[in-house]
């Protein structure tokens, strides 16, 4: 069951929010209320995979104990920075289990010629999300940030079906902070109505945008797997079909859990801020999957900066050192782990290699910038800039080996393989009005030309209504456009075309990317 | 109410005063708003730099969320009066 499934969408959903509204009008305490999302959750978390919820209920009780043994030591004891340290490590050992053995194993096997083989075990979706989730949360438990904690606020923090699968990798304060207001508060029409709207135009761009490029993707990435030769033109379009895919799915699936969210009264951060109109990469991520940025962002770069910074001002380093130590390499070492929390395998290690490197180079500009009062690169150019080393590590990220990336991008460089076929007859063509066109290459102008045309985002329309909570600072932009949803008959008419449309393309729930990962 | 000479160098503050040091700007040019975003020297490193300078200077040191809360000068003089550091 996902959010693009028809029994989400009529069945559970429905059923979900009516309980829950029902029990929030009967009884004076929330408690009834936050039992049942917990129960929907975890109903929710079982439908994906058999033997998944034992996995996420383990998890759950764990760190909550975990928690709760670090309460009763003294601050800064010795004993509550063990208990710490246990819960940590086993999570991170869950995840490693799940995720990293089998590319362990074969790493191994390379290159000891030994014959280790690996558990085979289905990976539970999510797992990266909820582990990351509940060690944020040990964390700020540790220093003493966890307010009020009781079980029951706990699992839903733990469970709670909007984000347990894909994000946003919220913060314990975010979500414990709003059950502490009554949930009468919360809830009502309004936030159905608005909760509801930014569900719908998730749903849009899942699977009436995302997925109608998705074959496109398949053909190329398929291609390149196998002998047949592919051409620049292909390379390319493929490429950034993937660029778009990957966009409007991820911040599809992320409107459609803020929605949820805010239609049962918990907010969710904020996610995407329309990443692929920044024009350096520094930027970019501050637009894309941004609670994951911020994650790494407090608990590897920051302290890992930090650290290094306290060390070369003791020992009075000049600044380019400075500048390596304490910017590059934590930014270099950081987007690997990126890369490796998104999956075990040597493609997504490059594919964050290659934004640490991008990210190292665009803050030694921006250093050298400040210092030399060097001109700013014009956004065009700086556009460019930010799209080729992102594209370049989506071909790493999607490719089935690096073989395949490789191949792929030296086709885009002009270096493939002879006797490569037009786009016409390696994509499929289509009669559109007397005219053949080629679907891959129409859809992936037209899904460029809403990413970095449209005047407005999903949470920029219903910015009046606040629907998501701040992630990252972000300037502020005066839009040209005041594209503003309002409950009238305008935009409920619009609304309903664009749910429909989402409607209709439901035909087979196609998964969604950040499940992979 | 604050104790001026647990900040006052020669009538400017000694947060603003690291702040001038860090980002090489007249002490007197800071807001309670000023940030990476709206300073021109306020790059990613001398963020770091001034974060350590600020330790070195009070004495004190910052956790991770601490680190991680502070993005303008008010945000850092909010994180200090907890730490029970007054700076104006």
């Amino acid at each position: 069951m996902s959010f693009n499934s028809y029994i989400f969408l009529f069945v559970f959903l429905p059923i979900v929010i009516g309980g829950y509204y029902l029990l929030t009008r009967l009884f004076i305490s929330q408690r009834p209320a936050i039992g049942w999302l917990v129960a929907a959750s975890l109903l929710f978390y079982a439908s994906l995979g058999p033997g998944y919820l034992l996995i996420l209920v383990g998890s759950v009780l764990l760190n909550f104990a975990v928690a709760r043994a670090m309460g009763r030591a003294a601050p800064d004891s010795g004993s509550r920075r063990v208990v710490l340290i246990f819960g940590i490590v086993t999570n991170l050992f869950l995840l490693g289990f799940y995720k990293y053995t089998g590319f362990l194993a074969e790493n191994i096997n390379a290159l000891l010629g030994t014959d280790f083989s690996a558990p085979v075990a289905a990976y539970p979706i999510g797992l990266s999300f909820y582990t990351f989730i509940q060690i944020g949360f040990l964390l700020d438990a540790y220093v003493g940030q966890v307010e009020r904690l009781s079980f029951l606020r706990y699992a839903l923090f733990g469970t709670f079906f909007p984000y347990i699968t894909a994000g946003p990798l919220v913060r314990q304060d975010e979500v414990f902070k709003q059950l502490d207001t009554p949930v009468r508060e919360r809830t009502g029409v309004l936030q159905i109505a608005v909760g509801a709207t930014m569900f719908a135009m998730g749903l849009f761009k899942k699977v009436v945008l995302a997925d109608s490029v998705a074959p496109f993707v398949a053909t190329l990435f398929d291609a390149a797997n196998g002998a047949a030769p592919i051409g620049a033109i292909n390379a390319w379009t493929g490429a950034l079909a993937y660029t778009f895919e990957l966009y409007f799915d991820f911040s599809g699936y992320s409107d459609m859990a803020i929605g949820l969210g805010f239609m049962l009264g918990i907010k969710l951060p904020l996610n995407f801020n329309s990443p692929l109109k920044a024009t350096s990469l520094v930027d970019f991520w501050r637009r894309w999957h941004m609670t994951m940025v911020r994650f790494f962002t407090n608990y590897v770069y920051t302290p890992m900066a930090a650290g290094i910074m306290r060390r070369t001002v003791r020992k009075k380093l000049p600044e380019p050192v400075r500048l390596l130590l304490v910017l590059c390499l934590p930014v270099f070492v950081t987007f690997v782990l990126v890369g490796l929390w998104h999956g075990a395998g040597w493609g997504f290690i490059v594919s964050g290699a290659v934004h640490g490197v991008g990210l190292a180079v665009n803050l030694t500009w921006r250093e050298l910038q400040a210092k030399y009062r060097l001109p700013d690169i014009p956004g065009l150019v700086g556009w460019v800039l930010m799209m080729l080393p992102l594209i370049a590590s989506l071909v790493f990220l999607r490719a089935a080996n690096l073989g395949s990336a490789i191949k792929i991008l030296a086709a885009m460089l002009g270096l493939g393989a002879a006797g490569d076929v037009p786009p016409g007859a390696f994509y499929g063509t289509q009669s559109l009005f007397g005219l053949n066109v080629v679907p891959a290459i129409a859809w992936t102008v037209l899904l460029g030309a809403i990413a970095l045309l449209f005047p407005r985002n999903t949470q920029q329309i219903l910015e009046r209504y606040d629907v998501a909570l701040p992630t990252l600072p972000s300037p502020e932009e005066k839009p040209r456009i005041r594209l503003q949803w309002q409950p009238n008959l305008r935009w409920a008419i619009t609304i309903a075309m664009v749910a429909g449309l989402g409607l209709v393309f439901v035909a087979g729930p196609s998964p969604f990317l950040y499940y992979l990962y | 109410m604050t104790n001026p000479t647990a900040y006052n160098i020669g009538g400017t503050m000694r947060l603003e005063a690291v702040l001038a040091r860090v980002l090489d700007a007249p002490v007197d040019s800071f807001a309670e708003d000023s940030s990476p975003d709206n300073t021109f020297n306020w790059t990613s490193l001398r963020n770091v730099m001034l974060l350590i300078e600020i330790e070195n200077e009070f004495g004190i040191r910052f956790s991770n969320a601490e680190m991680s809360t502070m993005r303008t000068l008010g945000d850092i003089r909010a994180v200090l009066a907890k730490k029970g550091v007054a700076v104006g």
